[in-house]
């Protein structure tokens, strides 16, 4: 009794956690959420922390609203606040093939019901006040964006889940996923021996979600690939705090101010995959490139010099960078791996698991409840590439591309 | 002008370190590296002391090719020369023939005012180089410096820190002083500033650059001999107490394995 449970959740990341929470709103049984690291430790607690409303692919605003509505719910539940941070936000254009997006982007919003209005040079020379409002055409802004601590909203969800009965235990890594007859997902074994069962194992191990998948021949349509950022020093007159995030394409870039320091996203032409066998087993001792802190911000900074003049002269006190699960049509992996029964999957973040997490945690545990799902789960199914091997080369290179390609923010 | 010269060292970035049950050896747990972090202070210290003084401040590590990356940092602090010092010879030393080979680097460089080291490095502990080259160079030297005063001629006015006391000492230079992280925040570095460090030039010297016998230094010249290693075994125990749970809990948690 004590080893058995009706669902295992490998992976206490933002999806792991995201979904034990939704599982157990709905009652889902017996649920163990197991972690080889501490809980909301590994990419949940590198990201730039943005919650992006506006999107343009099919499905997605709602999965955005959803994680808006599981903040408001855990709140309440938690008595406590998850410090979401509604500054809005200002997407930027200043080329024809940008404002095409910005269109795009704006119709969108306007039909899901998203505020949003177009604004003045003045008005975006306020909003902005370390943004070159000269070098923009066209600004569209949302004022009900937001970011949120990512490690804070995953602890959220795990704590939402524990008070809701989840088992919660960090620190407990996976060896294998356990199957009976060659078909039946039976539980898992963990490094130390120990074997618990289950009939429904969820893997949402993030960036090392195939590293489990491998032993049973299935192969998820992701690898990880750098995302990265970087924080100025502090300089609270210039990059003043509760001001719109700013999502530039044209510079392939973003910017946030936080505590008064400025946070610079930047995607590089030519995005970098990692095979996940070369992944260790916490990311703080993971070479992401160390040289790429200075490489990449020298290749993006001509970019964003239009509308940040001093970008070479800003003192930078840190850079982040951790792995990001790109999938070739940058769209999410979530549901049933058919070849297994009760194998599920909630991976394939695409750079999104912030904004995105409480509504791919519902889509899963709606499929794994039988419940009717609220966005097409075809859009997600983890089979819809036909068989892949993420340790190939030519298929990393692919997802790479799906980062290297990204519009928006 | 004057001279000061800044010693880095490359060190792992992470000190968790387990022991290789079979050869006995350090298993780093990653190959990330970085400076060693009083180091950049050191280098802080001189790059301060040069905005009065107009000083040159060259750069000096002794590594394999990959320390060329803590020299590249330096320049981008802002150093103006750096200097590496690599060859096989050099593999394994310990205090002592470490601060042969940093003595010899010295004195190649010539006509200095002032040696900066950090107080010690991460992976060593053991804060002897800085201490060793002043000796083999016979030149007098401030340990624990928590902040230069100023500089009186030939005179070098500093603090520094003793016990829970604070000395102001007086030393002529030539000397050597060990900065320790007391001294202040580092500056941040800036693109142009690595722009520029990628277009400097990092000059490399072995052992036949410094007129050393390559016999005196090395593993097998180190008259300190490591006979094992372990990780000291203490009876603390981690509980950690923070997943999943809210402050108020992890309060209760913790009174409640306290009493
Ligand atoms: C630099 C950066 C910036 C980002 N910015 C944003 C942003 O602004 N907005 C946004 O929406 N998203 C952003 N993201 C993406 C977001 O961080 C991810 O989508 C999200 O963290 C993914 O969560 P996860 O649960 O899949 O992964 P993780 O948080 O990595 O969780 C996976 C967990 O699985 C555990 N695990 C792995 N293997 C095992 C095993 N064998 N046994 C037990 N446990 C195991 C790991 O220890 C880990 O804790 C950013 C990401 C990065 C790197």
């Amino acid at each position: 009794m004590e080893n058995r449970f009706d669902i295992i959740i490998i992976g206490g990341g933002l999806l792991g956690c995201a979904t034990a929470y939704q599982l157990a709103k709905r009652k889902a049984g017996r649920i163990l959420l197991l972690d080889g690291n501490e809980i909301a430790s590994q990419a949940s607690a590198r990201a730039a922390c943005l919650l992006t409303r506006a999107r343009t692919k099919p499905g997605l605003m709602e999965i955005v609203q959803e994680t808006y509505d599981c903040i408001a719910e855990m709140e309440d539940l938690l008595g406590e606040s998850l410090e979401l941070q509604q500054c809005g936000s200002v997407t930027i254009a200043s080329s024809e093939v940008s404002l095409k997006g910005l269109e795009a982007l704006e119709e969108a919003a306007t039909r899901f019901g998203i505020p949003n209005e177009r604004i003045s040079r003045e008005q975006t020379r306020k909003l902005l006040p370390w943004i070159d409002a000269e070098a923009v055409d066209v600004a569209l802004y949302m004022p009900t964006d937001a970011f949120i601590d990512s490690a804070l909203l995953c602890s959220g969800y795990a704590r939402a889940a524990s008070k809701l009965g989840v088992e919660l235990r960090p620190n407990c890594k996976v060896k294998e996923i356990l199957v009976e007859n060659g078909r039946q997902v039976s539980g898992v074994r963990l490094f130390n021996g120990e074997v618990l069962s289950a009939s429904l194992v969820v893997n949402a191990a993030g960036a090392w979600a195939n590293l489990l998948m491998r032993p049973l021949n299935v192969g998820l349509p992701f690898t990880p690939v750098r995302s990265h950022f970087w924080i100025t020093a502090i300089d609270s007159e210039r990059f003043p705090a509760g001001h719109p995030f700013t999502v530039i394409p044209d510079a392939r870039a973003f910017t946030r101010s936080d505590v008064g320091a400025l946070i610079i996203g930047l995607r590089e032409s030519c995005c970098q995959a990692f095979d996940p066998s070369a992944l260790t087993e916490r990311l703080e001792d993971f070479d992401f490139n160390q040289a790429a802190k200075w490489t990449v911000l020298d290749e993006c900074a001509p970019l964003l010099k239009r509308y940040l003049h001093d970008i070479d002269d800003l003192p930078i006190a840190h850079y982040m960078a951790g792995p990001s699960c790109y999938v070739p049509d940058a769209m999410f992996v979530i549901g049933p791996v058919k070849r297994y029964e009760g194998l599920f999957t909630v991976t394939g973040c695409c750079g999104g698991g912030v904004a995105a997490g409480g509504g791919m945690g519902r889509l899963a545990a709606e499929m794994i409840t039988g419940e009717r799902p609220f966005v097409s789960p075809e859009l997600f199914a983890p089979e819809r590439f036909g068989e892949v091997n993420p340790f190939s080369p030519e298929f990393q290179r692919r997802c790479a591309d799906a980062r290297s390609n990204k519009k928006g923010g | 002008m004057k001279r000061y010269i800044v010693f880095l060292k490359q060190v792992p970035r992470s000190t968790r370190v387990e022991i290789d049950p079979v050869t006995k050896t350090l298993k780093r747990s990653s190959a990330l590296t970085q400076t060693n972090p009083d180091d950049l202070h050191a280098l802080q210290a001189a790059l301060d002391l040069r905005q009065n003084t107009g000083a040159e401040v060259v750069a000096v590590s002794m590594g394999p090719a990959s320390a060329e990356a803590v020299l590249r940092e330096a320049l981008q602090y802002g150093a103006d020369r750096a200097v590496l010092l690599s060859s096989p010879a050099f593999a394994g030393s310990d205090t002592w023939c470490t601060s042969l080979v940093l003595a010899s680097a010295v004195r190649r460089i010539g006509d200095y005012d002032i040696l900066f080291f950090g107080r010690m490095a991460i992976d060593g502990d053991t804060a002897q180089v800085g201490p060793e080259v002043a000796g083999q160079l016979d030149i007098p030297q401030v340990t624990c410096l928590s902040s230069i005063h100023e500089v009186k001629g030939n005179w070098l006015v500093a603090d520094k820190k003793a016990g829970s006391l604070l000395q102001r000492v007086e030393i002529e230079t030539p000397c050597a002083v060990m900065v320790s992280r007391e001294n202040g925040e580092l500056a941040c570095p800036t693109l142009s500033g690595w722009r520029r460090a990628q277009r400097q030039e990092v000059i490399r010297w072995d052992e036949g650059d410094l007129q050393l016998d390559g016999k005196v230094v090395g593993l097998y010249a180190s008259p300190t001999k490591v006979v094992s290693t372990d990780v000291p075994q203490t009876a603390k125990e981690i509980r950690w107490l923070s997943s999943g749970s809210s402050v108020a809990e992890i309060i209760d948690k913790c009174v409640d394995s306290l009493s």
